[in-house]
């Protein structure tokens, strides 16, 4: 797993990254497989078992199962621009970072400097999209991968940030005229935080608890208390609720109250750094907490994109082992 | 009755705050949505994967989640 993020500053933009590779396999354990079975048997004495494939999906949940250090995860595109990555850690055989200095082996960084952001990250896509259909082609599927660009304009002080999704896909794509293998986005300029990965603990001091359970929780929650009293309705639809709730002034007051992003406007170069680093300190030392195999962690990277272009601030060095 | 200068700045940082909040509910819906696309694009993906199988046809998986 991965944590990554770009705190936007007054003049510049502060860039995190992790360098844990934690790998993810499809699990099924024996309790919950008999559990499934006993569901499925016909109930009259055969053995016969009937089940879906869509059942077959249900069974398995993905489960951490090792972590491996270390991956480069925090890449200088330009001197303007960084590349932060999480997902699948390789296409077409290489490793992700080694994938984007390929790229830039191809293309002279002044022309890239000059290039507007967008078309920077059209080129990338149009490369990556080669890697995609030649491991397709050796019949290999792809996973989801992000690339999230953070550009700093150094002309108006604004940064901007795209994320192109590589989508998973089956070689069965090759043969889909006008398949899209990756899908390029841009965040809403009120996410002064931009996080992506692990980022539960960071959502909730940023975002507050009450608009994930409103978007998430409420809905199904308030069918259920119609259907328990005996009053079930077609009519309240998950948007029907949203649309509601989000009219009502003391659930909006409450929301605002805990949107800490809000707060955040303004931050000098310095206060982004010191966000970034706190975020990802509360995703690594929390995980020690719990019984869960850490999957954020190792070495931690971070860099600034100022007036004076792109500069690593630590975790780009080989440092001298502790206690030695 | 005309709003005095600093009631008007008042009115419009609540104004921006409502806003804000509106634009923060959408991205969580949208984002919400996006997760589901994504578990549905898995579910297809495996169900897919299974046909293959079933049709005999060669599969070589890979595993290299960062």
């Amino acid at each position: 797993m991965t944590f990554i993020a770009s705190v936007i500053a007054k003049k510049g933009v502060a860039i995190i990254a992790d360098s844990f590779v934690t790998s993810e396999l499809p699990t099924l354990y024996r309790s919950d497989f008999n559990r499934f079975l006993a569901t499925k048997i016909d109930g009259e004495g055969h053995d016969n078992i009937n089940f879906s494939k869509e059942d077959i999906f249900e069974l398995f949940q993905y489960q951490r199962s090792h972590t491996k250090d270390f991956e480069e995860k925090l890449i200088r595109f330009d001197k303007y621009t960084a590349i932060t990555t999480t997902g699948a850690a390789a296409i077409n055989n290489k490793r992700i970072s080694d994938l984007v200095g390929d790229f830039l082996k191809q293309h002279e960084e002044e022309q890239l400097n000059a290039l507007p952001i967008q078309e920077k990250v059209n080129l990338l896509c149009d490369f990556v999209t080669q890697e995609i259909i030649t491991q397709l082609q050796n019949h290999e599927e792809i996973s989801t991968c992000l690339f999230v660009f953070t550009h700093f304009d150094a002309s108006d002080n604004s940064t901007k940030i795209y994320v192109a999704r590589v989508k998973r896909t089956t070689e069965d794509a090759l043969v889909e005229e006008g398949y899209e293998f990756i899908n390029v986005t841009t965040e809403p300029d009120f996410k002064k935080v931009v996080t992506y990965g692990q980022t539960k603990t960071a959502e909730k001091i940023l975002y507050g608890s009450l608009i994930n359970f409103m978007t998430s929780g409420l809905p199904s929650l308030i069918r259920r208390i119609n259907e328990s009293l005996g009053k079930p309705c077609d009519e309240y639809t998950d948007e029907f609720i949203m649309q509601y709730t989000q009219k009502d002034e003391a659930i909006r007051q409450m929301i605002q109250d805990e949107l800490e992003l809000f707060k955040l406007s303004e931050l000098s170069l310095q206060q982004a750094v010191n966000l970034a680093s706190l975020l990802m300190k509360l995703e690594v030392d929390f995980q020690t907490y719990t019984e869960n195999i850490p999957t954020v962690g190792g070495v931690i990277k971070l860099a600034v994109i100022d007036k004076d272009g792109f500069k690593f601030i630590s975790g780009h060095e080989i440092q001298k082992p502790k206690n030695i | 009755m005309p709003l005095k200068k600093d009631q008007k700045s008042m009115a419009k940082i609540e104004q921006q705050k409502g806003d804000l909040v509106d634009q923060v509910i959408d991205y969580m819906a949208q984002k919400k949505e996006s997760t589901r696309r994504g578990q549905e694009e898995e579910k297809s993906f495996f169900i897919k994967k299974l046909d293959r199988i079933t049709k005999g046809k060669e599969i070589i998986i890979t595993n290299c989640n960062a």
